[in-house]
């Protein structure tokens, strides 16, 4: 098998809220393959924001103790190191947030933000082959009267039109890798749908991957190759989207996807995962998920369950699985 | 005045702002006792100024709304007041609409006092909501911040309720919410339809969610009822083609990608200038030159279920 595009090892991510240090991410390893898309599901709290962030070395500064290393196209990088780890930034690896009004500026035209986005990496072009450029990406991520729209400024755009600014601007670096996180959370299903799509295609493009981080699991469904549970900071289970949604082996994914698609849809009975998210301040002694877990035993409430996995990639830490 | 059963009714209602936009158009809709419909359609499809007309606060500007056999248009002050004991609205995020300066007590007692439930009532009144609503009397001495969001978010449905209301209006009650604790609302409020024999009007982009709450759907597009019928006659086949749509556009789980998704393409337009004919016309692959000039009447296609569609009849055969 070709060597991933992205292998994470071991990140751990404390926060240091009040005088307390929260654990965010306890040891999460996770690989991306060259031009696959990777779904990261998982409740809130779970830290799949944390992980996008350290990926892009963006942690807030109240984040602790960062260790973790990963190999990311051929080279290692420590994710403690954000000097390192800036240089990826925008330039290989280039993410979109949520909310594009944040990441926009109001008093630039949607040209000019897509011109300088590409300075630094195009500096023999001259601005109207730059303009050039941006009008084409546009494009590519669905937009229509390109020519109009870079004269326009963000609040002339809707949502749906100011994240497809966002995912040009990403794309315009030719990152090898581009993070999604909860991209389309805000927009109408109908919009994020064509934005999906037209993701899905642009990866052949991109040379490259996506990580889509998600709450949807019916999205990552839809549209990944292969996902990655997260809970309370750990990997709990991780395959191909096939085999994630036909046969889940961790409880909690098993009871997620029961949530999301019930095996009584006509009825007015709906499921729900008792219980909290625990606190990561003092992590429990076992299993993370053993408090909620339907099937828990003894022995998860005072061991690690060790990872499982099987030749076909799909592993859960679990010790039913 | 209503037909004998609604709760609320909306005959050919307008709702037209100050700045003239003309969010509501000639939107005719009923809820009947002990009723769940919901609304949908993305955003700026008018949903929630429809719903907000319909608890008067928002004016009407043509048309008609009744609730409990009253029009709310001609309703004098008092009779709002007694409007709003009728008809209570949960929002998108409770939470933040309770005051984090009372105790859970007070905040539960404020609207019956405004409402004028004589005190010795509240206790009462207090107490049987929260039975209903599973939430620990001990939690009355206690501030907002000090419970779970969880517990929040049920105060704020408490609120709603302690004026006895025959009608809720929830406004995306589970947005925001993981879907592994949205189960535990929608479970919340399918029992306390039983006990309290309430009815709802859902509005949500939730699909997921209408499906499965509701008896009966509305599917508003740029400010019109575009198809209104019982929810799984209309899931099963969407007599519109926006309905589809919205369908196919919904994210279940579908790992095998065994779904067509027939994609919706553009976005709504502004409601400043909305399209000629029908209005959903320059989105819509079954259109021809005859929709883009005569706007669809609403056709009933079936018993109580209403298309406005020039190609209905071949959506529905198909």
């Amino acid at each position: 098998m070709a060597s991933p595009l992205l292998a994470l090892e071991e990140l751990s991510v404390g926060f240091r809220v009040g005088g307390e240090v929260l654990k965010a991410l306890d040891g999460i390893s996770l690989t991306i393959p060259s031009n696959r898309i990777v779904g990261v599901v998982g409740e809130s709290g779970s830290g799949k924001s944390t992980v996008a962030l350290a990926l892009m070395g963006l942690l807030p500064s109240n984040a602790t103790s960062v260790v973790g290393r990963m190999a990311f196209d051929g080279k290692r990088y420590d994710l403690a190191n954000r000097v390192e780890l800036e240089r990826l930034r925008g330039d290989r690896i280039a993410m979109v947030f949520q909310d594009p009004m944040t990441a926009l500026n109001p008093v630039f035209t949607i040209g000019t933000q897509l011109v300088d986005a590409q300075r630094r990496k195009q500096p023999g072009l001259r601005v109207a082959e730059l303009r050039e450029r941006a009008r084409v990406i546009l494009g590519r991520v669905g937009m229509t009267d390109t020519a109009e729209r870079l004269g326009q400024f963000p609040h002339e755009l809707s949502g749906g039109m100011r994240q497809r600014v966002m995912i040009a601007m990403a794309l315009l670096a030719e990152p090898r890798l581009l993070i999604a996180d909860e991209a389309t959370t805000a927009l109408d299903v109908t919009i994020e749908a064509q934005i999906m799509t037209e993701l899905e295609t642009l990866r052949g493009a991109i040379e490259g991957s996506i990580l889509l981080v998600s709450h949807s699991l019916g999205l990552v469904s839809q549209i990944c190759d292969e996902v990655v549970v997260l809970y309370a900071g750990r990997v709990v289970e991780s395959a191909t989207t096939h085999d994630l949604f036909t046969g889940a082996r961790h409880p909690y994914t098993k009871a997620l996807i029961s949530c999301e698609r019930p095996s009584e849809p006509e009825t007015r009975r709906f499921r729900s995962i008792p219980g909290s998210v625990p606190r990561l301040v003092d992590r429990p002694k076992g299993c993370i998920f053993a408090a909620r877990c339907p099937s828990a035993m003894d022995r998860c409430r005072s061991e690690v369950p060790p990872w499982r996995g099987t030749e076909s990639g799909h592993g859960a830490a679990c010790w039913l699985a | 005045m209503t037909s004998s059963g609604h709760i609320a009714e909306v005959r050919n209602l307008d709702v037209v702002y100050g700045n003239g936009l003309h969010a509501v158009v000639g939107a005719s809709l009923s809820i009947g006792q002990r009723e769940t419909v919901g609304l949908v359609g993305e955003s700026g499809s008018g949903k929630s100024s429809l719903a907000k007309a319909l608890v008067g606060l928002q004016r009407i500007s043509r048309g008609q709304a009744f609730v409990d056999g009253r029009d709310v248009a001609a309703l004098n002050r008092e009779g709002k007041g007694q409007l709003r004991r009728t008809v209570q609205m949960i929002f998108q995020d409770p939470v933040s609409s309770l005051s984090p300066r009372m105790t859970i007590g007070r905040l539960l007692a404020e609207p019956l006092a405004i409402h004028g439930v004589p005190r010795s009532e509240h206790r009462e009144r207090i107490g049987r909501v929260l039975e209903a609503l599973g939430v620990r009397l001990e939690l009355l001495e206690k501030y907002p911040h000090q419970v779970s969001g969880g517990q929040a978010r049920r105060i704020g449905i408490a609120r709603a309720l302690v004026l006895e209301p025959k009608l809720i209006i929830a406004d995306e009650p589970t947005a925001g919410l993981d879907v592994s604790v949205q189960g535990d609302l929608l479970n919340l409020m399918v029992r306390l339809q039983d006990r309290l024999g309430l009815a709802y009007l859902i509005v949500s982009h939730n699909l997921g969610v209408i499906r499965r709450m509701t008896d009966r759907v509305a599917v508003m597009y740029l400010g019109r009822i575009v198809e209104e019928g019982p929810t799984p006659a209309l899931f099963q086949v969407p007599g519109h083609p926006y309905t589809q749509g919205l369908i196919a556009a919904n994210p279940v789980i579908d790992p095998d990608r065994t779904r067509k998704r027939e994609l919706l393409k553009g976005e709504i337009p502004s409601l400043r200038q909305p399209p000629s004919g029908c209005r959903f016309h320059p989105r819509c692959r079954y259109a021809d030159a005859f929709c883009s000039e005569q706007e669809p009447e609403q056709l009933e296609v079936a018993p109580r279920r209403h298309v406005a569609c020039h190609r209905a009849e071949l959506l529905l055969s198909e």
